[in-house]
């Protein structure tokens, strides 16, 4: 199992920002405690199927930290970071981005994660987030809930901000609609147009009465959950997939659960 | 005589490898409703808890059911049950001392319970699954401001039909686990740890600082404890890490990283 990381520009001033270490996340005593890996930066602007190489950087010390804001990023646009050998030549341009390299030293379980640090002004959130090589190379679809959204104050503004990247090669770059609806009548109350290997990005509306949905019938990906205010409030976690409602049988439950769903919906 | 020694040591690799009971998971039908094991503390902080209503969004309608939450004190002992009704997709549960028997700091577990005409009714459907809890727990300072979320990470917790607490969660050989968090010396963190399994658990705390490590501390948790320790920024030097020795698969803890007003919670 591998992971990559990403960098986005989610707009509102505020900057995101992950931290790798060389330090394997978790081991037996035992096994090798650090990995040797250096990371490339690769984006995809929304017209081109291309990925161009932004920058590759190698550890001077166990931990390596980077800026959304180093970058000149629009708002949406998505930076991967791909982990990968020291040695391992990263070209300036690719259709499909490398593989990245495993981070694991034995069979612990644990996904090669990075901190993923949001800014604005002096507040912070962050989590440990990944975006799983496996999951990058299937078009799916997508559904989360609400539940991260579900805050009283009308001050406090929340946007998802949902991941999406396909690593594999394109042949063009097609526009798809992430959508919200009332999950009680199934009517749709919003939706936004993105493309493949970007943010997109939705403002969630202030509502007491009303639970939500937000979903894809087009693409897979993860959605971030930004909650702020012009006080210093920021608060930042992703919602977990539908599998993780179950125990036995998770794919089957979260298929049984798509379907009941995005059938209904619009 | 080579090849067996091979698949021995592989399964023995496969073994320390899995967090939870490889007989309960591979091979006994796990019909128990489990439950992530979620701190909740209220030393100066608000816990809110949401509590997702797993067959409503399986099937994509409100079902009425029971929400049921049991909390444990930070040395493992049973400190409160609490129970509400609802039929939405997800329910806001504040948590408070009357709730915890004035316990500030400690672990909880979410279950839903639903009523036999609707077990009778969605019986093929929930003949082949089985539910896990892992909600989401949020936490703040101050009313102000929201509140600071982090999805459920580790448990397997359920109750037996004698209505015992049993766990799927299982300790194996010793593992290191590092955040990807780098310690910064003007800010503090907390690290909770809770303990979701019926044996008591050593955890030991080392700095790593360029190629030297410096134990911190050592800490014995019961079974169903809680534990929390304190890297204050007087004592820490700059961008160095943390590590912690434990016998669980994956030894995920709580973070808290706070400077003045401002902090940040999150799972490692």
């Amino acid at each position: 199992m591998s992971d990559y990381i990403f960098l986005v520009n989610v707009g509102s001033d505020i900057v995101n920002s992950v931290c790798l270490t060389s330090l394997v996340p978790n081991r037996r005593k035992s096994s090798c405690s650090e990995t040797n890996f250096k990371v490339g930066l690769y984006s995809q602007k929304f017209d081109s199927i291309y990925w161009e190489k932004l920058d590759e950087v190698e550890f001077t010390d166990k931990n390596i930290v980077l800026n959304s804001s180093d970058y000149n990023l629009d708002v949406g646009q998505l930076v991967v970071v791909v982990p990968c050998a020291v040695d391992f030549l990263l070209l300036d341009q690719y259709d499909e981005l490398p593989k990245p390299i495993s981070r694991k030293s034995d069979m612990s379980p644990v996904n090669a994660r990075a901190s993923v640090y949001f800014y604005k002004n002096k507040s912070f959130s962050s989590f440990q987030g990944e975006y799983p090589y496996q999951m990058s190379k299937v078009k799916g679809s997508f559904l989360a809930f609400d539940s991260l959204m579900q805050d009283t104050n009308k001050d406090i503004n929340t946007r998802v901000v949902f991941i999406n990247l396909y690593s594999q090669k394109l042949s063009l770059k097609q526009k798809f609609h992430l959508n919200i609806a009332n999950s009680y009548s199934k009517e749709k109350v919003g939706s936004i147009i993105y493309v493949h290997n970007s943010a997109g990005i939705i403002d969630i509306p202030v509502n007491d009465d009303m639970e939500l949905c937000i979903y894809s019938k087009d693409t897979l990906g993860i959605p971030i959950f930004i909650s702020h205010n012009n006080l210093g409030y920021l608060s930042v976690e992703h919602s977990h997939p539908p599998s993780e409602l179950f125990l036995k049988n998770k794919s089957k439950g979260q298929l049984l659960l798509k379907q009941n769903w995005l059938n209904q919906l619009p | 005589m080579k090849n067996l020694l091979r698949k021995l040591v592989k399964f023995n690799s496969f073994l320390n490898a899995s967090p939870f009971s490889v007989i309960h998971t591979k091979f006994n039908k796990i019909n128990y409703d489990v439950s992530d094991f979620f701190i909740f503390r209220l030393d100066g902080y608000e816990t809110v808890f949401i509590a997702e209503n797993n067959l409503a969004l399986l099937t994509g309608e409100h079902i009425q059911c029971t929400h049921s939450f049991n909390f444990f004190d930070k040395k493992g002992i049973p400190c409160g049950v609490s129970e509400v009704e609802d039929s939405k997709f997800s329910f806001r549960f504040e948590i408070n001392k009357d709730i915890t028997s004035s316990e500030e700091v400690g672990s909880f577990t979410h279950h839903t319970k639903y009523p036999d005409e609707i077990l009778e009714k969605y019986a093929e459907l929930l003949s082949d699954i089985s539910f896990q809890h892992r909600g989401y727990t949020g936490f703040r300072k101050s009313k102000a401001f929201g509140y600071s979320y982090m999805h459920g990470n580790f448990g397997g917790l359920y109750f037996n039909k004698k209505n015992q607490i049993k766990s799927l969660a299982r300790l194996r050989s010793k593992h290191i686990f590092t955040p990807q968090l780098v310690i910064k010396s003007d800010y503090s963190y907390d690290f909770l740890f809770s303990n979701p399994t019926n044996k008591s658990v050593i955890i030991k705390f080392f700095l790593v600082k360029n190629n030297s490590l410096e134990n911190l501390e050592e800490a014995l948790l019961p079974p169903f404890a809680t534990y929390k320790t304190t890297l204050s920024n007087e004592s820490i030097p700059n961008n160095c890490n943390i590590s912690w020795e434990t016998n669980f698969p994956i030894g995920r803890c709580v973070i808290f990283e706070y400077n003045k007003i401002y902090f940040d919670v999150f799972h490692s």
